[in-house]
């Protein structure tokens, strides 16, 4: 049975000391003891088979059976989850605890006892359900994707590289010294880092600009009441979605080709020079985006047909009957409007094009290469730098170091489309 | 009425016809851009080394002598990369199905603590770039033993399509009414039938998509693929074409053709019939 009349700061204290000892002390016995299990269980773990990873984590020296410097770091990764887990899971008891004692008071009844009195399917009293349900995927998630980025962080704040390579040799803290290196201003990494992110941005915004306008351009005509044949057309003109990327990009490699590709031929043909598409550092990046736009613009096309077609009809029949032309209900009514729908998806794309990885890597390798660069060439971005200087170059900490700093630009990117997009109001709203 | 009077007008109004046939110059040059690489490379493929130079799409001396090769020819295995790729694929997606969907019953049917943060984490996820997480990733299968082997790619790539497929599904879910679940649970079903026998039933479209977008997803994908396999038997599609094309040179040009003709005709037709789906799939979220 509850105390009586448990006071809320005493039950905080007890359970901050010792989890579940606020609960036992509010005669939630049962809850108490599992809770204090919880406990006893993670500080037997901490002493034991944590103990090493977290002191590796903190040392990056070998310690036990943790030889290889990356070994040290994953270990301790995961040692840390674990850690703030368990803190997550001790801040949660004190709470519980103390809001337990005030209920108990004020009401004679536990908070959950309250809770389930209401008829609600979805969210009875705190059970497991829900847990069990995700948990496949949240670990899952965590070892693919959360401790991998996590390590790929903290590499950024050592020097692992060709000098300092496990297994044969050992990688230690740093701090901030590769995010000075890059950013040290008038040094040759912050130039060539000036010089790949300006393509880079450049090659976000007119990449993405160039194929929204084509989608946009296909998208009206097939709008249109006087076009017919639009199924055939649509069809077609979808077909560069339908294609595995890769392929298109590795076609387009030899479409480009001045030894044998016709690109140049059909040039000559219309008594134009040969153009040396991946040897001139401009040309280069005209096929960059010649080969984004054609590879992207059915994906712009569907989103926009879309986007039109969800615009009612009326509004136009309005503002025809008020005497607009064809070209203002255009600028006035569509364009807004489609804007308006659309825009989320455009600041996605945006920042998905940002890191393009697939189409610099293998239509351009990045070059033709620039004189007196840290290895980066005239159509390298970020992402293809990145990956040269770490897999070419073996130097993975710079590299991270850089990855971190492109992270920082797509969560700018990506807040921007969050505000549009409006996702957070929606999750809070459905609670 | 009035749509004979606007029939009439267009008609007489020579204004009219020059944007009706500029409209159809557009669409026909945008035909043409589109439809000249995939012809090229399909005449390509059809082309010894010799005929290639020269943009004509009619193989002047055609011949199946590519197409012979690449699946005689033990260095061009494309028998083999195929086999791999689609195992590879078909394996991520079912995982990756079968992860997801009870997650994604649960963010849209049930209320918990941690349910929006978990949400907000997995989109996050998709933010970092690929590379920062690619050495780790490595460092892991190399400490599990799973580099070279198709296990460790299955791995990346069920894993890394767990944030979007969740999302996904959960937006679909949510678009059906919970009336009919509420109603067999009354009935003394437990959530776990309501799940399995009255949501997914109900959902199977939006199953078939997600299977489909994380089928496509590593179908083509080289950048993970070439980091986790080293072994010529264990290579993917991607690898092997990439193989064809790095050198420089017009040599390899052909058997390349034929194999990206092969690898791609699957996916185009598959895709094409799918179209519709996989279009309102992605766009149902975001354009309501």
């Amino acid at each position: 049975m509850a105390r009586a009349n448990p006071n809320p700061v005493m039950a905080g204290v007890l359970s901050a000391l010792l989890a579940g000892a606020g609960q036992v002390y509010n005669g939630q016995r049962k809850k108490g003891v599992t809770y204090m299990a919880v406990e006893a269980a993670f500080l037997t773990l901490l002493f034991t088979v944590l103990r090493d990873p977290l002191y590796g984590l903190v040392t990056l020296n070998p310690v036990g059976k943790f030889l290889d410097s990356r070994h040290i770091l994953l270990a301790g990764i995961i040692a840390a989850f674990v850690v703030a887990a368990y803190a997550w899971f001790h801040i949660a008891n004190i709470v519980d605890a103390a809001r337990s004692a005030s209920s108990i008071r004020a009401f004679h009844a536990l908070p959950e006892d309250a809770r389930r009195i209401s008829p609600e399917y979805w969210a009875p009293a705190r059970t497991l359900g829900p847990y069990i349900y995700i948990a496949p995927s949240i670990l899952a998630a965590f070892f693919v994707i959360v401790i991998p980025l996590a390590f790929g962080i903290l590499l950024a704040f050592t020097n692992y590289n060709l000098y300092h390579c496990p297994p044969a040799g050992r990688f230690d803290w740093v701090g901030l010294a590769n995010f000075q290196k890059l950013l040290k201003p008038g040094s040759s990494w912050q130039n060539q880092l000036t010089m790949v992110l300006g393509w880079n941005i450049t090659y976000a915004l007119l990449g993405t600009t160039l194929a929204f306008v084509s989608g946009l351009v296909l998208a009206l005509i097939l709008q249109n009441r006087r076009i017919r044949f639009k199924g055939v057309f649509r069809a077609i003109l979808m077909l560069p979605w339908a294609v595995p990327a890769t392929v298109s990009i590795m076609v387009f490699f030899g479409l480009f080709n001045t030894t044998f590709g016709p690109i140049n031929d059909i040039l000559k043909s219309f008594g134009l020079k040969a153009v040396p598409w991946f040897q001139d550092r401009t040309w280069a990046r005209v096929s960059v985006l010649l080969t984004h736009v054609w590879i992207s613009t059915p994906f712009n096309l569907s989103i926009i047909s879309a986007a039109l077609q969800s615009i009612p009809e009326e509004i136009y029949e309005a503002a025809t009957v008020d005497g607009a032309s064809p070209w203002q209900s255009l600028a006035k009514i569509t364009f807004p409007l489609l804007m308006s729908i659309v825009a989320p998806i455009l600041v996605l794309t945006l920042a998905g094009n940002f890191n393009n990885f697939g189409i610099i890597y293998l239509l351009t390798g990045g070059g033709p290469a620039v004189a007196g660069s840290r290895g980066a060439g005239a159509t390298d971005i970020l992402m293809t730098w990145v990956y040269d200087l770490g897999f070419r170059q073996l130097q993975w900490s710079t590299a991270s170091a850089l990855a971190v700093l492109v992270f920082i630009f797509v969560v700018i990117f990506s807040l921007i489309n969050f505000r549009l997009s409006g996702v957070l109001r929606q999750l809070r709203e459905e609670e | 009425m009035a749509v004979t009077s606007r029939q009439k007008k267009t008609q007489r109004n020579p204004g009219r016809v020059l944007g009706t046939v500029l409209m159809y110059l557009v669409l026909i040059i945008a035909c043409t851009i589109v439809l000249y690489p995939l012809l090229w490379v399909l005449s390509c493929s059809f082309k010894s080394t010799a005929g290639l130079v020269g943009s004509s799409l009619i193989p002047a001396d055609p011949t199946l002598a590519n197409y012979r090769k690449i699946f005689t020819d033990p260095n061009v295995n494309f028998g083999r990369w195929f086999f791999n790729t689609l195992k590879l694929s078909a394996v991520s997606a079912l995982v990756a199905l079968a992860l997801t969907t009870p997650a994604a019953y649960a963010f849209s049917r049930m209320r918990f603590a941690g349910r929006r943060q978990t949400l907000i984490g997995f989109m996050i996820c998709q933010m970092f770039p690929g590379f920062m997480a690619i050495v780790a990733l490595y460092t892991l299968l190399g400490w599990a033993g799973l580099i070279d082997t198709h296990l460790g790619l299955i791995v990346l790539y069920a894993g890394g399509a767990i944030p979007f497929s969740i999302w996904l599904l959960k937006g679909y879910f949510d678009s059906v009414p919970v009336e009919i679940e509420e109603s067999a649970l009354i009935d003394g079903a437990t959530k776990f039938q309501a799940f399995t026998r009255i949501l997914l039933p109900l959902a199977r479209p939006v199953l078939y998509v997600v299977a489909l977008i994380n089928f496509l997803g590593p179908y083509a994908e080289y950048l993970l693929a070439q980091v986790v396999i080293n072994s010529g038997s264990k290579w993917t599609l991607a690898m092997g074409m990439r193989s064809l094309t790095v050198s420089q040179f017009a040599t390899d040009w052909p058997i390349f053709s034929a194999v990206s003709v092969l690898t791609a005709l699957p996916i185009v037709i598959v895709f094409l019939s799918a179209e519709k789906y996989i279009v309102s799939g992605l766009t149902r979220g975001a354009i309501k």
